[in-house]
């Protein structure tokens, strides 16, 4: 079990490993030879929130490097010029901030030192205004070549915005609005959309089921059939506007395929196909953690190195793929080597019994013969299954000794809808996600060891658990001869007993509250007649086996009353980082927490009314904490209501156009602690 | 301030109108194995599906009517259906509202003889949520 500091690490982990990405990605950009203002915002804002996040959780060299990434684009912004040796310089910092982000003792000086004298140089370009940047300072560690390449021009995206430096004007707004006219909207929409297409389907098959029923079916069916294909392909549309191509996160892949081969020793091509295949943005912006750990995976494991490359006759340089294909329902995401496949250790487990997938997923199985720095192990392969099986997907492993091995992520194409199979068990209907389902079997005979049922499949030994016991159901178990779904097929198979297979179905997945099952099951789907289906965590299942006749707790109280009962905090902010800080400084302290992305979501919540006091960030998207503060104090309902503002800028100027704004206090993130913060929300609301 | 009264196991409880997004009458509840014990389940409501709370389980009371109707309240971002024997009016405090003691109540009215509890609803979804089998 994972303590609270160690669930705040991941949630930063998590959400800073994203941010630099984005960051990556917008210097690849700039050494692709787009260094425009957006770009630069871009890196500016993600840095400014890694800053604020790492400050908060004390995590001093990631701020700093973030400050001073900030410092360096602040040059040049105010130069409108980007070196082309600045980007590898950030990269160099991002990928400083990465390593320390992810545990590792990177050291930091070096960077430091680096990012200090380039924005020294911007300031001293700045002052010059119009000169050129040549020289240097005195001191200063960075071995300045003379550079061949100009400089990147950053035009200003903003119409109202300066001209260039030395006197030169900006170029003018961009004429490319041809035939690729498009809109933006908020990704929220297109959900709701995709929910009320989901709905609309599911309102059909109530419709259907009804006939069936009536037995008007054959005449009336006839009548609804073009409504289902329009339907049809509404929902198709409403799918594909919530898909992303997959080409979106292949961006810095080659750029990570070479450097990871480099430090490997190792001599790698790599080419990605199928990029044009789409899946659902929210997969979409978490596959890159898995996919690169597979990439990881073939330079460590799967490619020889040059010279036994060659000893075994195959070109020196070893070729790496990633292929996603749509497949069924499902989308599937490979990554290909050509090395030199699984060993022979691992081919004669699988004979033994369980999948490739399960030998190689199996904690502590490597391949490599010397653990490496970058070393993707055993472990790391079942993190990969486990994501994809989150998902409602799976994980597939096919290897060729001496010719290579392509490890299948099977990922659904849209979250909200899932293929399921759907089994009764007492008079509750549950659904299996599809890809979880290694087969359906007839539990004939039941054998017993050490006092567990068990079931033999051909040549292997499974498991046998009644799926009431599994989820703690008080339903009858199960009987001989009656159906079992076998999870996983996985390093640890399980065969599921239950009482009825009621077939396949596509459904809509909704949420369950976390009063009923939200933390146990996928979600619930609301079935033709009316009945809801549990969505089964086909992952969680067979974690929950061999404790599933421990599971026998008392009722536990609830926590302590607190004299701060009704009091409820609204905390706007963006990083999930700081909401997780902050909440549980204010949860610790007897408050009700409730949070907002931006300005807007935060207006949408008080116009529901309850809130005590708000929390709020400076920068956010949509709307920010000045814009947020303006509003509720012009809202003659509101106006009164305290507005704390928690901010990263200790700039005096941006305390005072907080303050102007309408805020009531202002607390530094870097410094704030519950103390200050339960006793400023004290003062300003007397709960 | 106006509230929904309700009726649960004989006693009378009332709730801020602000909370409460509709009513309705209890349809098929689906157990769900695991949740906490004064959730009798989930329900679908208007397409969403929404935990279903016993509310004579939350007050202690052993609820050996089954409930009748549901009063699907919203507070803190989630939403819950409360399972009650019945609904009562809607109407501002009929007497004047006392401090209570009780956990989950942030005060009683009289109304008719009848002592009516306000509950206190978001704290009252909090702790369901801290409840475990």
């Amino acid at each position: 079990m994972s303590g609270p500091d160690e669930e705040l690490a991941d949630i930063f982990r998590e959400e800073a490993n994203g941010r630099i990405d984005r960051i990556d990605a917008a210097l690849l950009a700039v050494e692709a030879g787009s260094a425009d203002a957006a770009v630069i915002d871009e890196i500016f804002r993600q840095a400014h929130t890694i800053k604020g996040a790492a400050s908060l959780l004390g995590m001093d060299r990631i701020s700093r490097i973030a400050h001073a990434v900030e410092d360096v684009l602040a040059g040049v912004r105010d130069t409108g010029e980007f070196p082309p040796a600045l980007a590898g310089l950030l990269l160099r910092s991002s990928q400083t901030m990465r390593g320390l982000v992810n545990g590792a003792d990177e050291p930091a000086d070096a960077v430091l030192a680096e990012l200090a004298a380039t924005a020294a140089r911007g300031r001293a370009a700045t002052e010059r205004s119009g000169q050129a940047a040549a020289g240097t300072g005195q001191g200063d560690p960075v071995p300045e070549q003379p550079d061949p390449v100009p400089p990147q021009r950053v035009p200003h995206t903003d119409p109202g915005g300066q001209p260039g430096p030395g006197g030169q004007p900006g170029p003018g707004p961009r004429a490319g609005t041809g035939s690729h006219r498009s809109v933006r909207v908020p990704a929220d929409r297109l959900d709701h959309l995709l929910d009320l297409v989901g709905e609309f389907m599911q309102d059909r098959r109530h419709l259907t089921h009804a006939l069936a029923e009536s037995g008007e079916a054959s005449e009336l069916a006839g009548l609804l059939d073009p409504g289902d294909r329009l339907l049809a392909e509404l929902r198709d549309v409403a799918v594909g506007m919530r898909t992303l191509p997959v080409s979106m996160i292949t961006g810095p892949l080659p750029r990570a395929v070479r450097d990871l081969a480099r430090a490997a020793g190792k001599d790698v091509e790599f080419a990605a196909t199928g990029t044009a295949t789409e899946l659902d943005r929210v997969i979409l912006e978490s596959l890159t953690e898995p996919v690169t750990h597979l990439l990881r995976n073939a330079i460590d494991h799967g490619i020889e190195s040059p010279g036994d490359r060659l000893a075994a006759g195959k070109p020196a340089r070893g070729r790496i793929e990633l292929r996603a294909a749509p497949r069924g329902g499902m989308v599937e995401v490979t990554v290909a080597d050509d090395g030199r496949g699984v060993p022979d250790e691992a081919v004669s487990l699988v004979e033994s019994g369980g999948s490739l997938a399960d030998v190689l997923a199996r904690p502590g199985f490597s391949t490599a013969e010397q653990v490496t720095d970058l070393g993707g192990r055993g472990v790391g392969l079942d993190a990969v299954r486990a994501y994809a099986r989150s998902l409602g997907g799976g994980l597939q492993i096919r290897s060729e000794p001496g010719t290579g091995t392509a490890v299948s992520l099977l990922l659904p194409l849209a979250l909200a809808l899932m293929t399921v199979l759907l089994v009764e068990h007492g008079s509750a209907v549950y659904g299996v996600p599809l890809p979880a389902v290694a087969e359906v079997i007839s539990v004939d005979r039941l054998l017993r060891i050490t006092g567990r049922p068990a079931v033999r499949v051909r040549d292997r030994v499974l498991p046998v658990v009644d799926l009431g016991d599994l989820v703690g159901s008080p339903a009858a178990g199960y009987a001989e001869g009656g159906p079992a779904v076998v999870l996983g097929g996985g390093d640890r198979p399980l065969a599921v007993t239950c009482d009825r297979l009621l077939g396949q179905a596509e459904v809509v997945v909704k949420p369950l509250s976390r009063l009923a099952g939200g933390d146990t099951y996928l979600g619930g789907a609301i079935l033709g007649d009316g009945r809801i289906a549990l969505i089964l965590d086909p992952g969680r299942l067979i974690a929950a086996y061999p404790t599933v006749r421990a599971a026998n707790r008392v009722p536990v109280a609830s926590a302590a009353g607190s004299d701060r009962a009704g009091a409820t905090i609204l905390l706007v902010e963006d990083s999930p980082a700081v909401i997780a800080m902050q909440r549980r400084m204010l949860r610790e302290a007897g408050y009700r927490v409730v949070t907002a992305r931006d300005g807007e979501q935060a207006l949408e919540v008080l116009s529901r009314g309850g809130i005590t006091a708000v929390v709020t960030d400076l920068q956010m998207p949509r709307l920010d904490g000045l814009g947020l503060t303006r509003a509720i104090r012009a809202d003659p309902l509101r106006s009164d209501l305290p507005v704390i503002v928690a901010t990263t800028h200790a700039r005096a100027q941006d305390r005072q156009v907080a303050l102007d704004a309408g805020a009531d206090a202002l607390l530094a993130k870097q410094t704030m602690d519950a103390r200050t913060l339960v006793a400023t929300i004290k003062q300003l609301t007397g709960r | 301030m106006s509230y929904l009264r309700l009726r649960v196991a004989g006693e009378h409880y009332a709730i801020d109108i602000r909370f409460v997004r509709e009513v309705a009458v209890l349809g098929a509840v689906t157990a769900v194995p695991g949740s906490s014990r004064p959730v009798l389940g989930v329900c679908s409501v208007r397409e969403s599906i929404l935990p279903v709370v016993d509310l004579a389980a939350v007050f202690g009371q052993s609820g050996l009517v089954r409930p009748s109707h549901i009063a699907v309240i919203e507070a803190g971002g989630q939403q819950a259906a409360l399972a009650v024997d019945g609904l009562e009016s809607v109407g501002g405090p009929t007497g004047p509202v006392e401090r209570s003691k009780a956990e989950l109540l942030t005060g009683t009215f009289m109304a008719g003889g009848d002592l009516v509890g306000i509950v206190d609803v978001g704290r009252m979804l909090d702790w369901l949520a801290g409840v475990r089998r």
